[in-house]
């Protein structure tokens, strides 16, 4: 255990210093000049776009340096041969696997919780009202991208290269956001169809359950739900990181 | 072993899958559906399958207000008089297309009361097409009442129903008694409070209209508060002569 949160300090460093983390001047330029764009409008309107476009942006953000690092850490550190240097230490794979995919998913929460600061700042001086679903679609973005880069780590082991593990995990991302969109059409579909799609959700990430910051306005599912979200995407990172550290322990570099 | 607490963990998390499923109380028009597909265009597509439905509503209603703010030549009647910046709630420019934009805008996000009652509102009583706003309302509303949501919510677009229905069948002077209601909430649009002063300036209310125009003083919209200033003046001095004349 201690050694999974040295490599995972040392991950969260080696991150920060790293120059995407720049990506989130990108964002704050966005926001505000998004900000300055819907000045004109009603003040609904207003706050809702600059509230979603905010969280748009930093979901997509920390989507795209959680990529980055996720297939940087498993497919270019091999390319590269840098990962002896760390294998030939007293360390597990599994641990420095696991280790470097908690050092990347706290690279993105601060990351996430940086921007959600810098929006909610600007919500407030614009008199935005704020509830806990506002809150709690940070944390739901959080899963998402936990549960991305854990599959992106998978894919990477598994790539040939970093375009093609870059491709698969942008369509996991989309694949992800249309399972629920296509519930409702199996009524309408053959027996075969609709146990080929039960088995699409199980076995990709189904964000219809996380994507909270497409319903702010809190409805969405019932507090009783929102319990075994967690634990699904909770349960979903273990089952994919766990598959990736045996895939990493027969890997040859 | 770690394969063996792969599929441990992978079967816990199926389980997880389906009971947070079964709590689920609200969903958006499916992306594949004909609801959606009828009105929706490409980039509203991409923008929901990489997760952001709400973005893809919010470009639409904005869109809808370029719309509805500017003059569409071939939209103007026949011997109707318009110049440019005297479009918006005139009611010269017919703004054909005012209705496939806003069911576009709700049919992306139905949590976007705002865009269902300021439409509905337009439709009606600045463009006089109550059937257009009540299909509006009502696709909403239908919709909203389909979801397994245990309190009613969306009380407003009801409301609105009722003051369209009302003015289609008894006229607009009749309709008051709701849209006072509906100007209660702090997301009223400033048209429909316009709207409930010049009906009260219209039927000699005096006192009524100056309360709701004064609600508009501070609007965002410059045009709005330059409307109620005016309508406020004309109304102290009516009053004065009023006084004078008694």
């Amino acid at each position: 255990m201690k050694a999974v949160y040295n490599v995972a300090k040392y991950t969260l460093l080696e991150n920060a210093r790293s120059k995407s983390f720049s990506l989130s001047v990108v964002f704050i330029a966005l926001v505000f000049v998004s900000a300055f764009i819907f000045a004109k409008l009603s003040e609904v309107v207003e706050i809702r776009a600059i509230q979603d476009i905010g969280m748009g942006a930093v979901q997509f953000f920390s989507f795209l340096t959680a990529l980055f690092f996720a297939v940087k850490v498993a497919f270019v550190e091999g390319q590269n041969k840098t990962i002896y240097l760390p294998l030939t230490r007293p360390v597990k794979r599994s641990e420095y696997i696991f280790g470097r995919y908690l050092g990347i998913i706290l690279s993105a929460a601060l990351e996430i919780a940086a921007m959600g600061m810098l929006l909610t700042i600007l919500l407030y001086l614009k008199q935005a009202k704020f509830d806990s679903f506002y809150f709690l679609s940070y944390f739901f973005i959080f899963l998402k991208i936990s549960m991305i880069t854990a599959v992106t780590v998978l894919i990477s082991l598994a790539s040939t290269s970093q375009a093609s593990a870059f491709i698969f995990s942008f369509l996991v991302w989309i694949t992800g956001h249309s399972l629920g969109e296509v519930e409702f059409l199996l009524d309408e579909m053959s027996p075969a169809m609709v146990t080929m799609v039960r088995i699409f959700k199980w076995i990709f990430p189904n964000y219809t359950l996380l994507n909270l910051a497409d319903y702010t306005a809190g409805r969405f599912m019932a507090a009783a739900g929102y319990l075994p979200a967690v634990l699904y995407a909770v349960f979903y990172v273990f089952a994919v990181m766990w598959l990736a550290a045996a895939v990493f322990e027969k890997k040859e570099f | 072993m770690k394969l063996a607490l792969s599929a441990v963990f992978f079967i816990a998390s199926v389980l997880m899958q389906a009971q947070a499923g079964k709590h689920f109380t609200f969903r958006n028009t499916p992306l594949f559906s004909k609801d959606f597909s009828e009105v929706a265009r490409y980039s509203d597509f991409w923008l929901v399958l990489f997760g952001h439905r709400r973005i893809a509503a919010d470009i639409v209603f904005i869109q809808t207000l370029q719309y509805y703010g500017s003059i569409h030549e071939d939209e103007i009647s026949a011997g109707a008089k318009a110049e440019r910046g005297g479009g918006f709630g005139t009611g010269l420019v017919r703004y054909d297309k005012l209705f496939s934009y806003s069911l576009r805008a709700v049919r992306l996000d139905r949590n976007f009361e705002y865009a269902v009652t300021f439409t509905a509102a337009a439709l009606a009583w600045v463009q006089k097409r109550e059937n257009e706003a009540i299909v509006l309302l009502t696709d909403a509303i239908d919709y909203w009442d389909g979801q397994k949501m245990p309190v009613p919510v969306f009380y407003q677009s009801s409301l609105y129903l009722s003051a369209i229905a009302v003015t289609k069948e008894k006229g607009i002077s009749e309709a008051t008694e709701y849209m006072e209601k509906a100007i209660i909430y702090p997301d009223c649009p400033d048209m429909v409070k316009n709207i409930l002063g010049e009906i009260y300036f219209r039927a000699e209310d005096y006192k009524n209209a100056a309360r709701v125009l004064e609600m508009n003083l501070d609007s965002r919209d410059p045009g709005y508060r330059l409307k109620a200033r005016e309508k406020l003046e004309k109304i102290h001095e009516l009053l004065i002569s009023g006084q004078q004349r008694s």
